[in-house]
């Protein structure tokens, strides 16, 4: 592997002088002249006709500059990163608390909030569905006139029936998972500005600035270049920005007004109208032999995808790809259904559907290894992926494969190696402790059928440091820290001297999403090539100013030499010196595409994935048996992100995960009845605080380099967060003996659990 | 919606304010309640609503004893009480009760007054006040008086506080050196937890190893303060065995539904605020568990 002198290293973010100083300025922290403030009117109704919108009174308003409806809407009335489903401003009909009736432009926040409350909008409500399974009968009332069920995954291998005939052990659950919050500190905000020209930038957190690009340019009309967007920084996505938030509405409201605008939503609006993780209820049947081989697995998973596809449809696939762990399984029937309904919409989360599938099968993992009298740990090495091995959706793990790996180092842990000893020692005579592994592998990139690329752009600047350009936005992840690392190495030079410019179609080309733990794979490729690029420009330069021919220039650090004559040698900085007096520029790009798996599954895209990041991760509990509480009080948490190239970046990200895993397996639900949100702030939905975090999180990385990554680095962002949901859930049992098939494990459902046990 | 804001210095400028806008005035004692319910708030009033913040007014921030009587003044912090000496001198229950308030942040600008004077069943001061058998001091125009803490409640986030009135302090006789007591709260997290339960013991044990008296406040399982007098009753004049414990903490779950009733949360909250009650009088006599 190539000697790195910046990858591999513990480097400060390139943010976090500017965060720490509160110097950063967050979208909703811009201001710009003359701005009006805008305000969303959200339905009154979870599912209803509207018969009239009457905006007159508002519009009398002292102070409104501007009440937009559905009519104002130029191009396309609606927008969806998958199918534009979701109206901007509805017009004949609302599907969900969140959907948007009216927009107001004003000279105050308050005078725009005053306003909404003027417009007259005539409702004629329609009966609701609510229950994901009973919008999939015939009876149920039509979220779309299409039909309730929007995506439908099906995949069969093998005979699972035969298998279940001569398995030893068949263990059969049902599982239902929460609607989970993605609770950026940020809510969704930004500014927008117009010129005289209609050329319109708008700064707003997101998480593709060229699909927002495009999303904007199709609700206008306009042609996408008028359209710049920035967004970066956000304060925190995890998905919940990948679809459009607020772009759409500033870009008509400096349309229509010629002025710049800014929204800022509430936390509680921000509850109601944004997107969530899918709720699932997960039906699973595994079989294994009496040696813990898995030997068949079915599944049947019904998503609540909410009023609007968003990406329900590649999430169902991404969960059914996802249904049989990282193990191989020979015989699998996995069915999967994408069903819309009148309640929040769900979209993107970091996991992607892999969280409800995996807290289901690693749970019946735990079960079978239980009947088997079998070590929780051992019948994951027994079933364990390896490089070569046939997945469950018939593909080959063609790529690195670091799951193995991950179990080995988990193994050596301090807290496994010592399990016995901690669990002895409960903190009182009530309390009850346990341990729980659990692993899981996930799918980095697009994934088959999607186009998935990304470009890079390196100029060397007057004073020889180097701008890079990549367009994934930075969201907190700590991506822009790590090309900047990246950039170094392939360029030879300082992380001082690299200048990053990120999230911005104005200053930066394609390079897709900040999703799918794959920034910095494509990225760092992206890089590698338009270093390439520029190396070979400098080359040249170098090869003029020391009067020797082009093939004899070698690129080293900071400097140019020649091959034949090393003595000869000349700085990068000179070289931008030189070029700069003859009026010249270097510049250079790298374009990158995914390889992508040989597999092809007909009619689906998005499946199955080429490459995957692995993790194990172990929790010890401590059981309240008088209360249900349940406290993690120590994790491990041991990732495969390939190469680590900021490994206090990986380490971030695993804590991070781990937390948020932890609030999904114990308190995190965001609850909706009838269509309305129950819990619409942070008083009521129970993130875990900096005092419920566990006392110790341990991250071992276990690097499993891949090839075909920059310096062998894959993705990390997604994994770090999945399997230590049911390692918390496996380590309730292990304290307490129930097995927790609903999260969250509340403190009433644990102790509810408990004492049915005690009747049983 | 306009707002008028005003914040006096003293007292008597306070009081004379609400005398003159008693209709339209809502004290801001904190404003870790008032600034969410003002978000949520309905625009398009007619009369403008003064905000009148008293935190800012010397006199109402202290925390002393005098023969024998522990005076708070009411816009004391949670932070403030939770830090004072006396207070972890002669009712630590009551310091451990503030400290478990929401967040540092809450803590800072948050008050034993406003807590008061809110009137939240699951407030945290309330149960160890309660124990203590806390008396109020209101302030009017008119003149003051004082009132039992338990008489101050009409139900939930209701008082008899009239709106010309503010609460000046509340005071309680200090319990006996021999007294001992204890504050639990369960919440759904670790910080920032409103009380799903909470219960305040405070016990007196005689030389004999007799308990002689016995107070014991739920909180956040009645629509407001109160004792569970049968509770105290199970453990009064006797020596503290399991049994006795069990049987006062029984008394807590069966007043709960008697008050109460059976609700959706009934079959979880009534054996845990048994568990609850069993932990904290055992806490209090100094077997600690956690």
């Amino acid at each position: 592997m190539t000697k790195t002198k910046w990858v591999g290293m513990d480097v400060t973010r390139i943010d976090a002088k500017d965060k720490v100083r509160g110097a950063l300025k967050y979208m909703s922290d811009l201001s710009l002249p003359n701005m009006i403030h805008g305000a969303v009117l959200r339905s009154k109704h979870p599912h209803a006709l509207i018969k009239k919108i009457d905006t007159k009174r508002a519009k009398e308003l002292d102070g409104v500059v501007t009440v937009l409806t559905h009519e104002d809407v130029p191009g396309l009335n609606g927008f969806g990163i998958a199918i534009p489903d979701q109206p901007v401003l509805c017009g004949d009909k609302v599907r969900y608390m969140g959907d948007a009736v009216a927009l107001v432009g004003a000279e105050s926040k308050e005078t725009a909030e005053r306003a909404l409350e003027l417009i007259e909008v005539e409702y004629e409500p329609l009966p609701l569905v609510s229950d994901p399974e009973q919008a999939m009968l015939e009876s149920s009332p039509l979220v779309h006139e299409t039909g309730n069920i929007h995506n439908h995954v099906k995949i069969e291998r093998g005979d699972v029936e035969a298998a279940f005939k001569e398995a030893h052990v068949v263990v059969e659950n049902t599982y239902s998972t929460p609607r989970q919050m993605h609770a950026f500190l940020e809510p969704e905000s930004g500014v927008a500005t117009i010129d005289e020209d209609k050329n319109i930038t708008i700064w707003c957190g997101g998480q593709h600035p060229y699909r927002d690009q495009l999303q904007v340019a199709r609700a206008l009309g306009m042609n996408p270049r008028k359209i710049r967007i920035v967004n970066t920084p956000a304060g925190g996505a995890f998905g919940g920005k990948d679809e459009i938030t607020l772009q759409i509405y500033l870009a008509l409201l400096v349309l229509h007004t010629g002025r710049p605008a800014k929204i800022v939503i509430s936390r509680e609006e921000s509850v109601v109208a944004g997107m969530k993780r899918h709720p699932m209820k997960i039906y699973m049947k595994t079989a294994a032999s009496a040696d813990g081989t898995i030997l068949a697995n079915q599944a049947r998973v019904v998503s609540d995808t909410g009023a609007y596809a968003s990406l329900g449809g590649p999430v169902i696939g991404f969960a059914i790809e996802h249904s049989c762990g990282a193990y191989r399984v020979e015989n699998v029937d996995l069915e999967g259904f994408c069903v819309y309904t009148n309640n929040c919409v769900a979209g993107a989360f970091r996991g992607f559907g892999a969280n409800q599938v995996t807290f289901a099968v690693e749970t019946q993992l735990d079960m079978i290894a239980e009947k088997l009298g079998m070590g929780k740990l051992d019948i994951r090495k027994k079933n364990a992926l390896r490089k070569g091995d046939i997945a469950a959706l018939g593909h080959k793990m063609e790529a690195s494969v670091g799951l193995m790996r991950t179990l080995e180092a988990a193994e050596n842990s301090r807290l496994w190696q010592i399990r016995e000893e901690l669990k002895a020692k409960p903190s009182a005579p009530h309390k009850k402790r346990g341990i729980g592994i659990a692993c899981a592998f996930q799918g980095c990139g697009l994934g088959k059928g999607l186009p998935d690329y990304g470009a890079a752009t390196i100029e060397l600047l007057p004073n020889g440091q180097f701008a890079i350009g990549i367009s994934c936005p930075e969201i907190g992840q700590g991506n822009t820290t790590a090309f900047v690392q990246i950039a170094a190495d392939y360029i030879k030079c300082s992380i001082d001297d690299i200048v990053m410019l990120s999230g911005d179609t104005g200053h930066t080309l394609d390079s897709g999403t900040s999703t799918a733990s794959r920034s910095i794979y494509t990225g760092g490729n992206a890089l590698k090539l338009a270093a390439e690029n520029l190396h070979d420009a400098i080359s040249t330069v170098a090869a003029e100013i020391l009067s020797v021919p082009g093939n004899d220039i070698d690129i080293r650090y900071e400097s140019a030499v020649s091959k034949s004559c090393p003595e000869k040698t000349v700085s990068f900085k000179t070289i931008a010196e030189f070029v700069k007096k003859k009026g010249k520029t270097i510049k250079s790009e790298g374009h990158f595409l995914w390889p992508v798996s040989e597999t092809e599954l007909e009619g689906y895209v998005g499946i199955p994935h080429l490459l995957y990041s692995y993790i194990t991760q172990i929790a010890l509990v401590e059981v309240n048996t008088l209360t249900g509480e349940t406290e993690v009080v120590e994790a491990v948490s041991v990732p495969d992100p390939g190469k680590a190239i900021n490994p206090q970046g990986v380490e971030g990200q695993s804590e991070g995960g781990v937390v948020m895993g932890m609030g999904y397996a114990l308190t995190e639900d965001t609850i909706i009845e009838e269509g309305i949100t129950l819990t619409r702030n942070f008083s009521t939905y129970i993130l875990p605080t900096s005092l419920d975090m566990p006392h110790k999180i341990d991250t071992i990385i276990a690097e499993e380099l891949e090839p075909s990554g920059p310096f062998g680095a894959k993705g990390i962002g997604e994994a770090v967060c999945v399997p230590i949901s049911p390692a918390i859930t496996n380590a309730i049992y292990d304290a307490v003996g129930v097995w927790m098939k609903q999260i969250p494990a509340t403190a009433e459902r644990v102790y509810t659990a408990l004492k049915n046990k005690e009747v049983s | 919606m306009t707002f008028g804001f005003i914040r006096p210095g003293t007292i008597r400028e306070a009081i004379e304010f609400l005398s003159e806008h008693k209709d339209n005035s809502r004290i801001v004692a904190g404003a870790t309640d008032v600034m969410v319910q003002m978000r949520s708030a309905k625009p398009a009033e007619e009369k403008p609503l003064w905000l009148v913040d008293i935190t800012s007014i010397p006199k109402l921030s202290y925390v002393n004893l005098e023969n024998g009587i522990v005076r708070i003044g009411a816009m004391t912090t949670h932070r403030d009480v939770a830090r004072s000496a006396v207070i972890h001198d002669v009712a630590p229950f009551l310091a451990d009760a503030c400290l478990s308030v929401g967040s540092p942040q809450i803590r800072t600008r948050g008050t034993i007054g406003g807590n008061i004077v809110n009137a939240s069943p699951a407030a945290d001061s309330l149960p160890p006040l309660t124990a203590l058998s806390a008396r109020l001091r209101l302030i009017s125009r008119k003149g003051s008086r004082d009132v039992a803490l338990e008489e101050f409640f009409k139900g939930p986030y209701k008082t008899i506080i009239e709106p010309d009135e503010i609460l000046e302090e509340v005071y309680f006789q200090a319990p006996e050196q021999s007294s001992c007591c204890a504050f639990l709260k369960l919440g759904r997290r670790e910080s920032l937890a409103i009380a799903r339960l909470s219960v305040a013991v405070l016990l007196d044990v005689d030389e004999s190893g007799k308990i002689s008296k016995a107070s014991i406040a739920p909180g956040a399982c009645l629509p407001m303060p109160g004792r569970i007098t049968p509770a105290e009753e199970a453990l009064t004049g006797k020596t503290p065995d399991e049994e006795t414990v069990n049987l006062a903490a029984q008394e807590v779950g069966a007043e709960m539904i008697r008050v109460s009733g059976v609700r959706w949360s009934t079959e979880y909250k009534k054996p845990v605020a048994c568990a609850l009650t069993k932990r904290a009088i055992w806490k209090a006599l100094g077997v600690d568990e956690d």
